[in-house]
């Protein structure tokens, strides 16, 4: 597959989600790197510089909108595009998560066709 | 008014007087006499007009003026008539007050010292009277005692009955300020107590007496100071009327709630004004006001905890959702590989096929709720409506067919292509599909009419079930109401359905109408007025004016 180089981080505290999403990309050839904490996202982020970032907005300890404000404050990460991919899906949501600094917004229930689209228009 | 009349009686009788004394009256002396009987005229006027009180001091005027001219005609300072001076001022306290009686004795004094020049000028001419001097003196004095003793008596009668009339107001004042349930109190500019009446005792539970003196500041709570201080401003300094809600001290240390209504009694002297205030125990209105916002927070409480529940409900169900349709779809798509068996890819297309019920489910809910907030928003556009109809049976497709339902569309050429909300119209054939494939027996079909007549678009979806009680038709399109009966008792279904269609086709400006025959079937008729689209691409009936936001009843 021509996306081998590629990596992608999910940030995911459902377990099945995350097999999902993993199964999903890794099927279609991405490397993965997998944290269902927002902390840790931040310094996995930091070590190895994902191409991509999948990130849940409900976390248990930070919010994903927290970690995405962190990351953009940083001046080595903040090129990294941010995905949110939230259950949040009242009216508002998605504004309130672009203004949060997310590249864009994929609601959950994903279709997995327009899920993989959203992560190739980002790194191919 | 009778004081003016006196005064021309008399005036008849100086004047018989007169002509008796000095003979026939010449030119000038029969304009004064005329004067004299002058009051009766003023009489008459003042009887059709208003100021009186000019009436009263031209009368007075004129009567000192034609004294001091007969007086010119009988001898100047030597006139008998000289003593009917006194008469002017005596008049005046009975017609007016302080400044009338100055006023005519000014006039008189004016009067007196013109007949004294013109004697000291020599420019008085002889005097014409006949008689010798003493009895015409004496006839004079007559008279004018006679006039005075009408004046003072007159005087005092009128005295008597304003102290009359001051006693009775003053009896009536105290009878209503002792029996009034308010408390009436009188106040200095500053707002210290002059008087209080009775009241204080119910209403403050302290003695009238006890509260002279006391400022605002000791009457009422000190967050209510301000207001009370500013209500009794605008009575002392600006005049004007003023009200203050107030909680008011009482005995023993509690508030009691109290309307003050306040006014000015300007001092009798114009040097500013007291307050009179009248004073209200408004504690159970007070109490009620609390009670309704009470009632108003909890229910707005209430409203804001059913949004929360609503957004966490939501996120807490699509979390599981999106790993039963995404998981579903990997193994419809055989991503990984072939499932083996084509009842695996079809088990996993039915397990797709019900997450995305479900979906739909969340979504209605959703809706439903966001439509009766009013947040829900309409996006219209011209779209083209037997595709949308297509789309729609393809989506219960699967379940007529387990049921052994026929489905059919039946759009005519000029709805095909209508203007409204597309997901909307979506959700709406929808429902109303997977309604009649639920209530129709195997065998039986439903059908998406559409069509357009003078009322605009009406889509139909008809079916040949088992229909509804007439009794049953008016509850249909409540939310969470289906009816219950035990033909469809065990149909699934929130009743969530019909209402939506009802308040989306609401929204539309148009309705939703329930026909149903037992045995035959049920037929809803969604009218959309102003959907119809022209075959130039445009609305052929716009819609004027704002959308009304759609309230579940």
């Amino acid at each position: 597959m021509d996306a081998k180089s590629k990596t992608v981080l999910i940030v995911e505290d459902n377990e099945l989600n995350m097999k999902l999403f993993h199964d999903l990309l890794d099927a279609h050839g991405y490397n993965i790197l997998q944290t269902k904490d927002g902390m840790e996202a931040l310094d996995i982020a930091r070590e190895h510089r994902p191409d991509l970032i999948l990130m849940d907005i409900q976390l248990p300890e930070v919010s994903g909108l927290e970690v995405t404000k962190w990351l953009k404050e940083d001046d080595t990460l903040k090129a990294i595009p941010v995905v949110a991919v939230t259950a949040f899906a009242m009216k508002g949501d998605e504004e309130v998560i672009r203004q949060g600094g997310c590249e864009a917004y994929i609601s959950k229930p994903i279709s997995v066709t327009s899920f993989l689209d959203t992560v190739r228009r980002f790194i191919g | 008014m009778a004081v003016q009349a006196v005064k021309a009686v008399l005036g008849a009788a100086l004047s018989g007087a007169y002509i008796a004394l000095v003979g026939r009256p010449g030119a000038l002396e029969m304009v004064a006499m005329a004067g004299l009987v002058a009051p009766l005229i003023l009489t008459l006027l003042a009887a059709v007009k208003a100021p009186l009180a000019l009436l009263e001091q031209a009368s007075l005027f004129l009567f000192a003026a034609l004294i001091g001219y007969l007086a010119a005609l009988t001898g100047g300072v030597h006139s008998p008539l000289l003593v009917w001076f006194a008469l002017v001022p005596a008049e005046a306290a009975l017609a007016g007050g302080r400044p009338a009686v100055l006023r005519a004795a000014g006039a008189a004094v004016v009067a007196l010292i013109a007949v004294a020049a013109l004697g000291a000028l020599s420019l008085l001419p002889e005097s014409r009277l006949a008689l010798p001097a003493w009895p015409l003196y004496a006839a004079s004095v007559l008279i004018a005692v006679v006039q005075a003793a009408f004046v003072a008596a007159a005087s005092q009668d009128r005295q008597r009955a304003s102290d009359a009339a001051a006693a009775e107001g003053a009896a009536m004042y105290r009878f209503l300020a002792d029996n009034a349930m308010d408390l009436i109190t009188r106040h200095s500019a500053d707002g210290r107590i002059i008087y209080a009446s009775p009241s204080a005792l119910p209403l403050l539970g302290v003695a009238p007496e006890s509260l002279a003196g006391l400022a605002p500041s000791a009457l009422c709570h000190p967050d209510d100071l301000k207001a009370m201080q500013t209500a009794f401003m605008d009575a002392a300094y600006f005049g004007r009327p003023a009200t203050a809600e107030v909680r008011l001290k009482k005995a023993g240390g509690a508030h009691v709630w109290a309307e003050i209504r306040c006014r000015p009694v300007p001092h009798a002297d114009g040097t500013g004004s007291d307050i009179v205030a009248v004073t209200r125990d408004i504690s159970e209105r007070k109490a009620y006001e609390r009670q309704l916002i009470e009632a108003r927070d909890l229910s707005e409480e209430a409203n804001r905890a059913k949004s929360r529940f609503l957004a966490n409900m939501s996120h807490e169900l699509r979390t599981p959702l999106n790993a039963i349709i995404g998981f579903s779809e990997v193994m419809m798509q055989e991503m990984f590989g072939r499932l083996g068996s084509p009842k695996y890819v079809e088990y996993s297309g039915l397990v797709h096929e019900s997450g995305n019920h479900l979906l739909e489910l969340i979504n209605g809910i959703l809706d439903m709720s966001k439509i009766e907030a009013g947040k829900f928003e309409l996006s219209e556009e011209v779209f083209d409506l037997s595709a949308v109809a297509e789309a729609s049976v393809r989506f219960v497709k699967l379940a007529a067919e387990r049921s052994g339902v026929a489905l059919k569309t039946a759009v005519s050429p000029q709805a095909a292509t209508i203007f409204a909300d597309k997901r909307a119209m979506k959700q709406i054939l929808v429902n109303l599909l997977s309604n009649g494939v639920k209530f129709t027996p195997k065998g039986g079909d439903v059908t998406i009419y559409a069509g357009l007549d003078s009322k605009g678009i009406e889509i139909a979806v008809v079916d040949t079930g088992v229909g509804i009680p007439e009794k049953d038709l008016v509850r249909l399109g409540q939310p969470f109401e289906q009816v219950e009966g035990e033909h469809v008792r065990k149909k699934e279904g929130t009743g969530l359905g019909l209402s939506l269609v009802k308040a989306l086709a609401a929204m539309h400006g148009g309705e939703a109408v329930i026909e149903s025959t037992l045995g035959v079937g049920t037929t809803v008729r969604v009218r959309l007025p102003y959907a119809a689209v022209g075959e130039d691409g445009e609305r052929m009936q716009p819609r004027d004016g704002k959308i009304v936001p759609f309230r579940a009843a």
